[in-house]
């Protein structure tokens, strides 16, 4: 092997633990210089993507498959969901809704907010911030199976994405707004009855029941969450479970 | 070989937390640096995940795991591109360091190293991030990309290359230079 072939070799495979590799490396000292030299310029390569994963990342993860064990399945028909949804009333009237959360990863509805904004809320702003908007496409994708927008909440979103809610998924977006961006998540299988405002991150979190489910709205202030609210309300109009 | 098929819903759950926990940070590292955006690589792995775990009957060697879950997220990702580019991301805003210690040359060179696989054509940095992210070897890479062996080394090779050409344009001074 040449020091062509061999440097070649280093780039490609640098911890080659070949016979051929090693022999050549141990045959000359300008080979076992460049070895040296490769497995350097390796560490910091090594050093660069060794990135540190966000906190919530595996709880996450366990927490999908959770919901989809615990969901109701719409392939299932309506006889399931209202089993699912008999199920649900029974142990809110029965044991109090505290037991319902309890059967998630979260204790309450303003702890799923505190998390989901933690773990991923300043990102999606940023990414909304510096976002031109998203097509009607984008929006019908996200939210086709659980409700339609009107024209003018439409023409404010900046960012939208499915996302995991207290019971299956659901839908995080971001409005322009003149009280600037505020962030949504549309949850269609969680109750948002009786929540009072709360804060999360620096930000007011109001929680709003829709005819199927319900809305958070995180804005900089109350002020900016009320003033949302008829807009919200009116510009989300929810399927029914059966659609 | 481990027939997935036969576990209890309580062992496929067992089997299926393992598997998150084993390969979850290497899938969110290896999707990142494939799309550059953070939160779309927390969607990558996430989606990833919620497929693998819908499909874990059909996983039939466990020896298969990890390169049955880069397959679905490379999937998911080509599905995700299709449809949008996604903007990278300041990756020094997300950016959690394992260690502080490096000296500001070092966290210089680290930047730049940084945006230079994000610079990289996808040919060549999606066999790099299979290899140092991933573990792969030639071979697997190979496998996975459905390329030749050969092939992959050339890739391998110029990826390093170009690398190393771009921390020289972009003027790195110190020891990386007794690279070249």
């Amino acid at each position: 092997m040449n020091f062509s072939d061999f440097k070649k070799l280093l780039g490609a495979d640098p911890y080659s633990l070949e016979a051929q590799t090693k022999s050549a490396r141990d045959s000359n000292p300008e080979f076992a210089a460049a070895a040296l030299q490769a497995e350097e310029f390796e560490r910091k390569l090594e050093g660069a993507t060794n990135i540190q994963p966000p906190e919530q990342l595996l709880a996450d993860i366990l927490a999908l498959t959770e919901q989809q064990t615990h969901q109701p399945q719409a392939s299932k028909g309506r006889n399931t969901w209202l089993m699912a949804s008999a199920a649900t009333i029974f142990m809110a009237v029965g044991a109090g809704s505290v037991l319902l959360w309890q059967q998630q990863q979260y204790s309450s509805i303003e702890d799923y907010v505190q998390k989901h904004v933690a773990y991923d809320g300043e990102s999606v702003l940023r990414d909304a911030i510096g976002s031109l908007g998203v097509s009607q496409q984008q929006v019908s994708r996200a939210m086709s199976k659980y409700a339609t927008l009107n024209p003018e909440l439409l023409a404010t979103i900046q960012y939208i994405k499915t996302c995991p809610t207290p019971n299956g998924k659901g839908v995080h977006f971001v409005i322009s707004t003149n009280d600037g961006p505020i962030t949504v998540i549309y949850m269609p299988e969680t109750s948002g009855e009786d929540v009072q405002p709360f804060s999360v991150n620096s930000q007011r979190a109001h929680i709003i029941p829709l005819d199927r489910g319900s809305i958070a709205i995180i804005a900089g202030s109350d002020a900016a969450a009320t003033a949302i609210t008829p807009f919200l309300r009116t510009g989300i109009q929810p399927l029914s479970v059966d659609t | 070989m481990t027939d997935l098929q036969v576990l209890t819903d309580a062992e496929r759950n067992t089997r299926f937390e393992a598997i998150a926990k084993e390969y979850g940070t290497d899938l969110y590292r290896y999707g990142l640096w494939l799309c550059g955006n953070d939160a779309l690589a927390k969607d990558l792995v996430q989606e990833t995940y919620l497929r693998a775990w819908k499909a874990l009957h059909n996983l039939k060697q466990q020896a298969a795991v990890k390169g049955w879950l880069i397959t679905i997220l490379r999937r998911e990702f080509a599905r995700t591109f299709e449809r949008k580019v996604p903007k990278f991301t300041d990756l020094d805003s997300v950016v959690i360091e394992a260690s502080s210690d490096l000296s500001p040359a070092d966290q210089l060179e680290r930047k730049l190293l940084r945006e230079g696989i994000l610079r990289l054509p996808v040919r060549y940095r999606e066999p790099l991030l299979l290899q140092i992210v991933m573990g792969h070897s030639c071979e697997e890479i190979a496998t996975q990309l459905g390329l030749s062996k050969s092939a992959v080394m050339t890739q391998l090779f110029r990826a390093r290359e170009k690398l190393k050409t771009m921390l020289q344009k972009d003027g790195v001074t110190g020891n990386i230079h007794e690279l070249f």
